[in-house]
C-alpha cells in the first residue's frame, strides 16, 4: 500500500508510522469534540423524546408516545384555571418583534457604521469606544428607569415600546461589527465611484453597500435571533395577552402554577427553538464570515 | 481646456507629499509623470481627480479655480493604481457603470462598454466578474472604465504595470491614438521611463514632492537639468565620475582619478570646482591607446542582440558603454575609451545642477531663440 493513497487513514493499520501525523490529530480532535458535545446531544434528545412521550422510563426511554403534549397547537391550552391565548398569536408577535427589532437595528447600524468607519467628525472615536462600552453594559441595571421612560411615552405594554429598548441595547454591537466590515472596503473603490459620476451617497448604496452583504447578513441574523429569543424586557414591560410572545408563553406555562406540565413545557419550547434551528443551519455560512476585526480605524 | 497648478502643496498630517508645484499642461497634452515610488504622483492625480484637496495653492481647469469642485462634476476617468473594480459587478457593468450614471439607457450603454471592452482587448470576458480575471485583465477592464465616457480629462496611475510585454505595447499604440483621435487631455503616472519616453508629449520628472524638470522627452534626454534627471532617464544609465574643472585660456580641462581633457567650453564657475561628469554609454567611443582618455578594464559583457553592453572599471569608478557586435573584446581586456565631447554633460557635484545647460540657455536666450525650456 503507498501511503499517497492513503487518504482515509484505517485505524486498524498494521504499521502505525503510515499513519500521518496531520491525521492522528483531526482524529483526536474529533474524539475530544463527540466527547464534549455529547451532553448537549443528550439534551436535545431527551427535549424531542419527552414532548413526544406520555412518560419515561430512566429519564430517557420514552415508554408510549403520545401527540398529547402538542396539543397547543390546535387549542388553546388551560394551566390551572387560566386559558392561555393561541401559539399562534404568540407565534406572530414573536416573528413581529423579531422582524421589526431586524429591520430597525439593520439600518441604523448599517449607516452609523459606515459613518464610524469612513467619515472624519469630532468625537469619533470616543464615539467608537462608548459603542464598545455600551455593549457590555448589563440591561438589567436599566430596567426600571427604562420603565417610566416607556410610560411617559405611552410604550408601555406594547411591542413596539419592547422593540426600540431591545434595538437600543442591540445597536452598539451590530454597529461595531459592520464598522469592520466597511473598513475592509478599499477606500479606492468607493472614490472610483465617485469618479465615474456617483455622489457620496449613491456611491455608498451602489458601491459600498453590496461590498458588505456578508457583514448585512451576519447583523440581521444576529438581531433577528436576539429579538427571537428576547425574554426579559418583555416579561417586564407587556402585561396584555394580545401581545403575548412565545418567550413569555413559555413562562406561563412555567410559572402561573405549582405542577409544572413538563410535557407541554418541552413540546412548547421545542417548537420555540425549531425556527431558529433551522434558521442556523441555513445560514450559518454568513454568520462564520463575520469577523471581529472592527478594531481597525480607533 | 488647459489644467494649471498654481503652488499646489498637500501635506499629509506630518509629511509633505507635494510641495508648490507649478505647472500648466495644454489641451490634449499627453504628460507623464515620472519618478521614483513615493514622490507624489499618485497624491498628484488625487488632487487632479478632486479626492484630495490641496492644502496650499489653486488648481485651474481653464481659468476656474476647481480646488472645491466635486469629483463627479468634473468629467475625468481615473485608472487607480489598485485598478479599484467593482467586485460585485460583471466586466459589461463594471464599464458601463460610469455610463449608467448619465442616465445613458441601457442598449446604448452596453453597446459603448462593449465597444471600448473590444478596445482593450477583452470582449470575451463581460460576463466574468473581476476576481475571475487576472491581474492584466483587470488593469485593461479599468482602462475600458475610465476610457468609456470620453471624458475631458484622463488621469492613468499605472495602468499598464501588469501587462505582459507585447501586450503592453499594443495597448501604448491603442491608447495613444485613441488619446489623440480624442484629444482628452491625459496625465499618465508610470515607473517605467521607457513607457513615458515612448507616450509622453512632455514628461514631468518628479522627486521629493518637487518638479525637477517637465520637458519634452528628447529634451530631458538631451539636456538634463540636473543629476537626478540624468540619472533617472535613458536605460542603461548615464555613467557619472567625479571631477575637477581647471580653467585655461579659452576653455578648461576636466581634471579626474586617471584622465584629463580639454574641453572648449566656458563656465561660469570658481577654479578648482569639483563637478560630477555625466556621459551616456551611448556617447563612449573604444579607441586606440593614443587617443584614449579613459583607460579601463572590463569586467561584464551582455549581448543585447544588436549591439554588446560592456562594463568596466577605471580605478573604482565603473563604466557602462556599448560596442558593435564585430569588436573582439574579452572579459579582462584593457581598452581605452573617448567620449563624445559634444555629449557630455557636466552637473555641480554640490548642487546636482546642470552647469552646462545653465549656459545653453543663456546661449539661447542672447540668440533670441525659444524651444529649449
Ligand atoms: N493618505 C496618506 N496619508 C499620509 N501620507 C500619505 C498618504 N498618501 C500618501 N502619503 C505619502 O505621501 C507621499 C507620496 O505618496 P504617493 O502615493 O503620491 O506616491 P507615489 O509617487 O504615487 O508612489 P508610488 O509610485 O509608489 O505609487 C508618500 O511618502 C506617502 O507616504
Ligand atoms: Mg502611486
Amino acid at each position: 500500500m503507498d501511503i499517497g493513497s492513503n487518504v482515509t487513514p484505517a485505524p486498524k493499520m498494521k504499521s502505525p508510522t503510515l499513519l500521518r501525523k496531520s491525521h492522528r490529530k483531526i482524529i483526536i480532535s474529533y474524539i475530544i469534540l463527540t466527547f464534549l458535545s455529547l451532553p448537549l446531544f443528550f439534551m436535545y434528545l431527551w427535549l424531542f423524546l419527552s414532548s413526544i412521550s406520555s412518560e419515561m422510563v430512566a429519564g430517557i426511554i420514552p415508554k408510549q408516545i403520545t401527540f398529547e403534549n402538542w396539543r397547543f397547537l390546535w387549542e388553546n391550552v388551560e394551566v390551572g384555571s387560566r386559558q392561555l391565548p393561541s401559539i399562534w398569536l404568540a407565534t406572530w408577535n414573536t416573528l413581529l418583534l423579531a422582524g421589526g427589532l431586524t429591520i430597525i437595528e439593520v439600518i441604523i447600524s448599517v449607516m452609523a457604521g459606515y459613518a464610524l468607519s469612513r467619515m472624519e467628525f469630532p468625537g469619533r472615536t470616543f464615539f467608537l469606544r462608548s459603542v464598545i462600552l455600551l455593549h457590555a453594559f448589563p440591561s438589567v441595571a436599566l430596567l426600571i428607569a427604562v420603565f417610566y421612560v416607556l410610560d411617559t411615552l405611552g410604550l408601555i405594554d406594547t411591542l413596539w415600546g419592547v422593540m426600540l429598548v431591545k434595538a437600543a441595547l442591540q445597536i452598539p454591537m451590530s454597529t461595531y461589527i459592520i464598522k469592520g466590515f466597511f473598513d475592509d472596503v478599499p477606500w479606492d473603490v468607493e472614490w472610483s465611484a465617485l469618479i465615474d459620476g456617483c455622489n457620496r451617497i449613491k456611491a455608498w448604496y451602489q458601491v459600498v453597500i453590496p461590498l458588505v452583504k456578508p457583514g448585512i447578513a451576519a447583523i440581521s441574523i444576529f438581531s433577528f435571533l436576539a429579538g427571537w429569543s428576547e425574554f426579559l424586557l418583555l416579561y417586564t414591560f407587556i402585561f396584555d395577552d394580545q401581545n403575548i410572545t412565545l418567550a413569555t408563553y413559555l413562562q406561563k406555562i412555567i410559572g402561573d402554577f405549582q405542577m409544572v406540565d413538563y410535557g407541554l413545557l418541552t413540546a412548547a419550547g421545542l417548537f420555540y427553538m425549531l425556527p431558529v434551528i433551522f434558521f442556523f443551519i441555513f445560514t450559518q455560512k454568513s454568520l462564520m464570515q463575520m469577523n471581529m476585526g472592527g478594531n481597525k480605524r480607533v | 481646456m488647459n489644467i494649471r497648478f498654481e503652488q499646489v502643496s498637500k501635506q499629509f498630517s506630518n509629511h509633505m507629499a507635494i510641495s508648490d508645484l507649478n505647472f500648466t499642461i495644454q489641451d490634449g497634452e499627453f504628460v507623464c509623470l515620472l519618478g521614483p515610488s513615493g514622490c507624489g504622483k499618485t497624491t498628484t492625480l488625487m488632487m487632479l481627480a478632486g479626492l484630495y484637496q490641496p492644502t496650499k495653492g489653486n488648481i485651474y481647469f481653464g481659468d476656474q479655480v476647481i480646488n472645491h469642485l466635486e469629483p463627479k462634476d468634473r468629467n475625468i476617468g481615473m485608472v487607480f493604481q489598485s485598478y479599484a473594480l467593482y467586485p460585485h459587478m460583471t466586466v459589461r457593468d463594471n464599464i458601463a457603470f460610469p455610463l449608467k450614471q448619465q442616465k445613458v439607457p441601457k442598449k446604448i450603454r452596453y453597446g459603448r462598454a462593449e465597444k471600448t471592452a473590444r478596445l482593450v482587448r477583452l470582449e470575451n470576458y463581460l460576463d466574468r466578474k473581476p476576481s475571475q480575471l487576472s491581474g492584466g485583465q483587470q488593469q485593461r477592464v479599468a482602462l475600458a472604465r475610465a476610457l468609456v465616457k470620453e471624458p475631458n480629462l484622463l488621469l492613468l496611475d499605472e495602468p499598464m504595470s501588469n501587462l505582459d510585454a507585447r501586450l503592453k505595447i499594443e495597448m501604448r499604440d491603442e491608447l495613444r491614438q485613441l488619446q489623440k483621435q480624442l484629444k482628452i487631455t491625459t496625465i499618465m503616472v508610470t515607473h517605467d521611463q521607457e513607457e513615458a519616453m515612448a507616450m509622453a508629449d512632455r514628461i514631468a520628472i518628479l522627486d521629493r514632492g518637487e518638479i525637477q524638470q517637465f520637458d519634452t522627452p528628447e529634451q530631458l534626454f538631451a539636456y538634463p537639468k540636473n543629476v537626478f534627471v540624468a540619472r533617472f532617464l535613458g536605460n542603461p544609465p548615464m555613467n557619472f565620475l567625479d571631477a575637477e574643472i581647471i580653467h585655461e585660456l579659452d576653455g578648461m580641462i576636466v581634471h579626474g582619478e586617471g584622465y584629463h581633457f580639454y574641453l572648449q567650453k566656458q563656465l561660469h564657475i570658481p577654479n578648482k570646482t569639483k563637478i560630477t561628469l555625466g556621459i551616456r554609454p551611448h556617447d563612449l567611443q573604444v579607441v586606440s591607446e593614443r587617443r584614449g582618455i579613459f583607460s579601463a578594464v572590463v569586467t561584464n559583457i551582455e549581448h543585447l542582440g544588436r549591439e554588446k553592453l560592456l562594463s568596466a572599471t577605471m580605478g573604482e569608478q565603473p563604466i557602462r558603454f556599448f560596442v558593435s557586435n564585430d569588436q573582439k573584446i574579452k572579459y579582462g581586456d584593457r581598452i581605452y575609451l573617448s567620449p563624445n565631447l559634444e555629449a557630455i554633460h557636466i552637473f555641480s557635484k554640490e548642487t546636482g545642477e546642470n552647469l552646462l545647460w545653465s549656459r545653453e540657455v543663456s546661449y539661447e536666450q542672447v540668440e533670441g531663440k525659444t524651444g529649449l525650456i
